[in-house]
């Protein structure tokens, strides 16, 4: 048993652990699959200790707290200090992992940090391990504060003031929904934003039509049109806030346009086979960027199609969407189109969605270097999804469950290149990878084609299985990295930088980085930088080395010349 | 078997309001309002003469007290009987809202708009809220919420930035709403000023810092402390701060003590069935006054199933685990555990999930003759509501079934009904009928061999139910227990229905009407001494009018007496002719005071006189 659903893009970027432009609300949602309690403990004796300074001061009495993400969406704080009268902290009784430290001094910045950035730092610790020397070197952030009226002089409420630095790209931060009140406007239309890193801001409020933020019974999103301080809805065109340590810029006032409104879309979905009207189906929307057919964020308002599968959609803003169908009940075999329709200054009709038959594919999985049985049984405790990335529409994915024989069955696939990958709760079992999707002996390493309707049997998908690990440091030569760089390193399978993408792995701010649970064999780290707005950045030319994992630990130093950069 | 997008799904129809919401919610144990959901009555015919099933519209305006219209208010409109559905609005320019093509059913009409309350929803308990049916035109008014504001400091005065404050209502009204929407969460700012707004009036405690109600999403970084509450204290000796209608309450300034506090930690145990869907979510409240402190989620996934919480200081607490699969015929597990922390952390608890009590059965309509329909606005079954509202007050732990109750009153068009998601107790059948020209004829309970059986199948119309079980008459309540699944439970209900309007005339003349002037209407049909269906009261107006409605027609004794007048309390009290002894004491009184009304089916009779004297 499985189900297929049309497959929005923040899906895609939450699968990938990017957050990016997944809205938390959503991410609670998927919460209910992945989110769980904290893991069993292990051998708990690292620490990490460290200074915290304001202008080059040790402060007393600052919170020092430790937060762990035990999965993609979940964090936890774990440990909690205060800082000595010499502005040292302590923190103790960690097991090995990644934990992010932060001093609770949330009007601080640390040295260039830009709006949004919390003062944390990532440590990867090993087991036992005493971490020293991980200190803060806090600013006073600056504040901007202001009202927000609409055309009628009353107080917008509730809103959210986007406060974005001058040359980052205006997305919606991931984790802003969680964020509580903070960055929202009160009851009297006022904001205060605060902890803001010296640097050149612009400040705005609503939505754009190409958001990516995700709209949940009108949360989420805005019912206001973008306008950018001090009016304006061109983002060229917005002034420019500049702000120094600690300095706070008021009066940033913005008159709102025109709330709600929008047009209604009304339509049918239809079965694609029969002409049937489909009911009680959810109708959802997302612009639609026709160039490169992504969808922009998921706007759900809880409307359903009626018994004759019609379905209305209210205050749609002027546009290029797609409508789609989130879920068909019970019904795993079949998936949506995304009907294509444009809003521009009226109400919409007659916009059709067809619910389609989709394609099969089945197999057996199997793990080929080991044959215990209680490695076996580890196959049953993961999930599969396939992901099928269409040419000319978002992809859709499946998901599966592995029998006691292996066996694994997807339905409903809608036509493309068809990737397997696994998840479980709240990791995949440890020590399990996928290296192999073969078709007929053929690894297809690109995805398997599948065409509209095609059953396909006989998949293998090969699992390896191993508790090696590699843990690696990242040294500079040549000059300093420039802050709000984050580094990462890519493992693939095999030798060369074309093979399958095992893990994905974060340096910490040491430059220290670990992969565990690594089966054994032959792979090849790559490390890259991510800008501020986690786009590839030419700092450096990306760093390769070969390692060769058995069954126990591989130590590895990668060495990043700043003296060669990138090509572009 | 599992599915994002099922999860999704899953998470969607939960979300839909009234059965996540108040999840999510800060509920407080309050005075349950007395009266059942009123119904809007309903002037318009209509009528659809093709054969697909009649729809309608309810249509509306928003405004706020000040008589401005709201302009920007989301409305939802969801179904609470037949198939779920929940449909979305907006206002337009002028506060209005159309939601057309409803299918019949009856409708629970929400408004959101940022800082203000739907005065209709002022009651946190959703089977409150009020109903509506289509060819409904509603006024919705929407209060400003009040504001709660203030500082937080630390010992040495400075402000905490960035702590989140929460106000929860002690009594009154939960704004199960506002708390979902954030509204009623705030956090510091860089000055250490928090601002809480869109409150309903009550009382309310105000506590920053602790775990809060997301904790595990999204760590502030004081949710390993215990929660400090207004003015610099814990919660029992916490000061409780009133919230009032668009006013602001200033100066309710936190001193913040950040101690450390312990965890809870288990696991979840039982049978979930299908075990894939939905969420596990846990909820830590504390056991004196049931507030919900904190909300936690295990996935039926996990092997384990285990759950946490930080923050917690020293106490009791109750433990609450509830498994929805948000789907509509599968009953809710719950289990709840009082746990007490006192000086460490509290690990290894252990929740064992159980299925919750139903109540199904069917309701069915006699047959009557096309020419001797009396309804004009074609009512279907499908828009009655019936609800089982307690008749025994509940112990602890009521809240914590209230929120996962949902909207209750299902019924689907074939009349089918279940009230699920019951713990053990005594309950009364609330049946609102869509139209005046029906009455409950009869109620049956199956024989009591089924009351303990195995979970219902699905009800079939049962063929001898045209008469009241001489073995099992209807004596107002059924008492079930913990998790008995009730089935065949069968209801008919009578389409001639008459009504009856009047006044009483207090002599001599000019005397007030006496505070407490109730009348009942008493058959007079000896068969019937005992039917307590045929038994009806209502108070007289201070005007002297009163009104029965949805009366099996048929020949009635009518008497007034002076009750006393009882305040509101929950559950409200029973009717007179519940009680034999006080039945039949009342039949003696009626049958002295020789006042006949004749009721012929579909009569409504308007202006019956009725004589009171007093000041013998």
């Amino acid at each position: 048993m499985s189900t297929t659903r049309t497959h929005p893009r923040w899906l895609v970027n939450a699968r990938k652990h990017s957050l990016r432009t997944a809205s938390t609300l959503v991410l609670l949602l998927v919460c209910f699959l992945n989110c769980g309690a904290q893991t069993p403990a292990k051998d708990s004796t690292a620490s990490i200790s460290g200074r915290v300074t304001i202008n080059g001061k040790g402060v007393s009495g600052i919170a020092v707290v430790a937060t762990q993400s035990t999965s993609p969406i979940e964090n936890r704080t774990v440990a909690k200090t205060t800082t000595d009268d010499d502005g040292k902290y302590q923190l103790t009784g960690f097991a090995a992992g990644q934990f992010s430290i932060m001093p609770m001094a949330k009007a601080y910045v640390v040295g260039t940090s830009g709006a949004y950035k919390s003062p944390g730092q990532k440590i990867t610790v090993a087991e036992g391990e005493a971490i020293t020397k991980i200190d803060f070197a806090l600013v006073r952030g600056g504040v901007v504060t202001g009202r927000i009226t609409d055309t009628d002089g009353r107080p917008v409420i509730g809103e959210r003031v986007n406060v974005v630095a001058k040359d980052a790209s205006d997305t919606p931060n991931p984790m802003a929904m969680l964020e509580g009140p903070k960055n929202l406007t009160d009851d009297r239309g006022v904001y205060r934003v605060y902890g803001l890193g010296p640097g050149s801001y612009k400040v705005s409020i609503g939505q754009a039509p190409s958001s990516t933020g995700v709209s949940v019974m009108g949360m989420g999103g805005s019912q206001y049109p973008k306008v950018f301080f001090p009016g304006v809805t061109e983002e060229a065109k917005a002034t420019v806030i500049e702000i120094n340590e600690g300095t706070e810029v008021s009066n940033i006032d913005i008159v709102a346009g025109k709330s709600g409104g929008g047009f209604a879309v009304t339509g049918r979905v239809v079965d694609a086979d029969s002409g049937q009207p489909v009911p009680n189906v959810y109708v959802v929307y997302s612009s639609l960027n026709e160039a490169n057919h992504q969808l922009g964020g998921m706007n759900f308002s809880g409307s359903q199609t009626d018994a004759s599968g019609k379905f209305r959609l209210e205050g749609v803003h002027p546009g290029h969407y797609a409508a789609y169908t989130m879920t068909a009940g019970q019904d795993t075999s079949t998936y949506s189109d995304q009907s294509p329709f444009d809003v521009s200054d009226g109400d919409v009709s007659s916009v059709e969605i067809k619910v389609r038959r989709g394609a099969t594919l089945s197999g057996v999985a199997v793990i080929e270097n080991n044959f215990d049985a209680d490695v076996a049984a580890l196959l049953q405790k993961l999930s599969l999804f396939a992901y099928s990335n269409t040419k000319g529409g978002a992809p859709s994915y499946s998901s599966g469950k592995i029998g006691a024989d292996g066996s694994f069955t997807f339905t409903g696939l809608a036509p493309g290149k068809v990737q397997i990958s696994m998840t479980g709760f709240p990791s995949p079992p440890k020590g399990l990878m996928i290296i192999r999707t073969e078709v007929d002996g053929v690894d297809q390493r690109e995805g398997i084609e599948v065409t509209a309707g095609a059953q396909i049997t006989g998949v293998r998908l090969v699992f390896a299985y191993g508790t090696g690990s590699i843990r690696g440091e990242v040294k500079v030569e040549g000059g300093v990295l420039p802050a709000g760089l984050s580094l990462r390193v890519v493992i693939r399978s095999g030798t060369g930088d074309t093979g399958r993408v095992v893990r994905g792995v974060e340096v910490d701010a040491r430059g220290h980085f670990l992969a565990e649970n690594i089966p054994p064999g032959t792979y090849q780290l790559s490390l890259s930088a991510l800008g501020p707005d986690r786009t590839p950045s030419p700092a450096f030319a990306p760093v390769t080395r070969t390692v060769n994992v058995e069954s126990g630990q591989v130590q590895v130093v990668l060495v990043v010349n700043l003296a060669r950069k990138a090509t572009p | 078997m599992k599915t994002l997008s099922r999860s999704l799904g899953a998470f969607l129809i939960l979300a839909a309001p009234g059965l996540a919401l108040p999840a999510l919610a800060q509920i407080q144990p309050g005075p349950s309002p007395a009266a059942s959901p009123r119904v809007t009555p309903v002037e318009k015919r209509v009528v659809n003469e093709d054969a697909s099933p009649p729809t309608g519209s309810i249509k509306g305006r928003v405004v706020s007290d000040d008589g401005r219209p709201v302009t920007n208010a989301t409305l939802i409109a969801q179904a609470v009987t037949g198939p779920p559905s929940a449909k979305p609005g907006r206002t337009d320019s002028e506060g209005r809202f159309s939601f057309d093509d409803l299918p019949q059913a009856a409708y629970i009409v929400i408004a959101i708009a940022p800082g203000y309350i739907d005065e209709s929803l002022a009651s946190g308990d959703p089977s409150q809220w009020p109903r509506h049916l289509i060819g409904a035109q509603l006024k919705i008014i929407m209060i400003k919420g009040g504001v709660i504001t203030g500082t937080v400091t630390n010992s040495k005065g400075e402000p905490v930035v960035g702590v989140p404050v929460h106000a929860t209502v002690l009594n009154g009204s939960p704004s199960a709403f506002s708390a979902f929407m954030g509204a009623s969460a705030g956090e510091s700012d860089d000055r250490g000023v928090y601002r809480i707004y869109g409150l309903a009036p009550g009382q309310y405690i105000v506590n920053a810092g602790g775990s809060g109600q997301f904790g595990m999403f999204a760590p502030s970084g004081f949710d390993l402390d215990v929660p400090t509450y207004y003015p610099s204290a814990s919660r029992d000796t916490a000061i409780p701060v009133a919230a009032r209608n668009g006013e602001e309450t200033t100066g309710i300034d936190i001193k913040y003590q950040g101690t450390e506090g312990h965890r809870i930690n288990g696991v979840v145990l039982g049978t979930v069935a299908g075990a894939a869907m939905g969420a596990i979510t846990i909820t830590l409240a504390h056991a004196g006054t049931q507030s919900i402190i904190s909300l936690a989620i295990a996935s039926p996934m996990d092997p384990r199933r285990a759950f946490g919480f930080n923050g917690v200081a020293d106490g009791d607490y109750d433990l609450f685990a509830a498994f929805q699969t948000g789907q509509q015929n599968v009953s809710s597990l719950m289990a709840t555990k009082r746990v007490t922390v006192r000086g460490g952390d509290l690990t290894g608890v252990e929740l064992t999930l159980a299925q919750l009590a139903s109540i199904a059965g069917i309701i069915t309509l006699d047959p009557i003759k096309p020419e001797d329909k009396c309804d004009q606005r074609a009512s279907q079954l499908v828009e009655t509501i019936f609800n089982t509202p307690r008749d025994d007050p509940k112990p602890g732990g009521q809240v914590m079934t209230a929120l996962f109750a949902g909207l209750g009153g299902t019924l689907n068009a074939k009349g089918e009904f279940v009230a699920r998601n019951l713990d053990a107790g005594r309950y009364r059948f609330d049946i609102k009928l869509p139209t005046d020209a029906w009455y409950v004829r009869t109620i049956n309970l199956p024989a009591s061999a089924a009351l303990s059986g195995p979970p219902p199948a699905p009800t079939s119309p049962p063929s001898a139910a045209t008469k009241p079980n001489p073995t099992n008459p209807w004596q107002g309540v059924v008492t079930i227990k913990a998790g008995q699944q009730v089935g065949g439970v069968s209801i008919a209900v009578g389409q001639d229905a008459a009504g009856l309007r009047g006044r009483v005339v207090v002599t001599p003349e000019g005397t007030a009407v006496p505070a407490g002037l109730r009348l009942h209407l008493v058959p007079r049909d000896l068969e019937q001494a005992n039917d307590i269906l045929r038994y009806s009261e209502t108070l007289v107006m201070s005007d002297g009018t009163f009104a029965f409605s949805n009366i099996a027609p048929g020949s009635y004794f009518i008497l007034a007496r002076v009750e006393p007048v009882v305040e509101t309390q929950s559950p409200p009290p029973r009717p007179t002719a519940w009680d034999p002894t006080a039945r039949t004491k009342l039949r003696r009184e009626a049958e002295s005071a020789k006042e006949v009304v004749e009721l012929n089916p579909c009569q409504r009779l308007k202006d019956h006189a009725l004589t009171l004297k007093t000041g013998q």
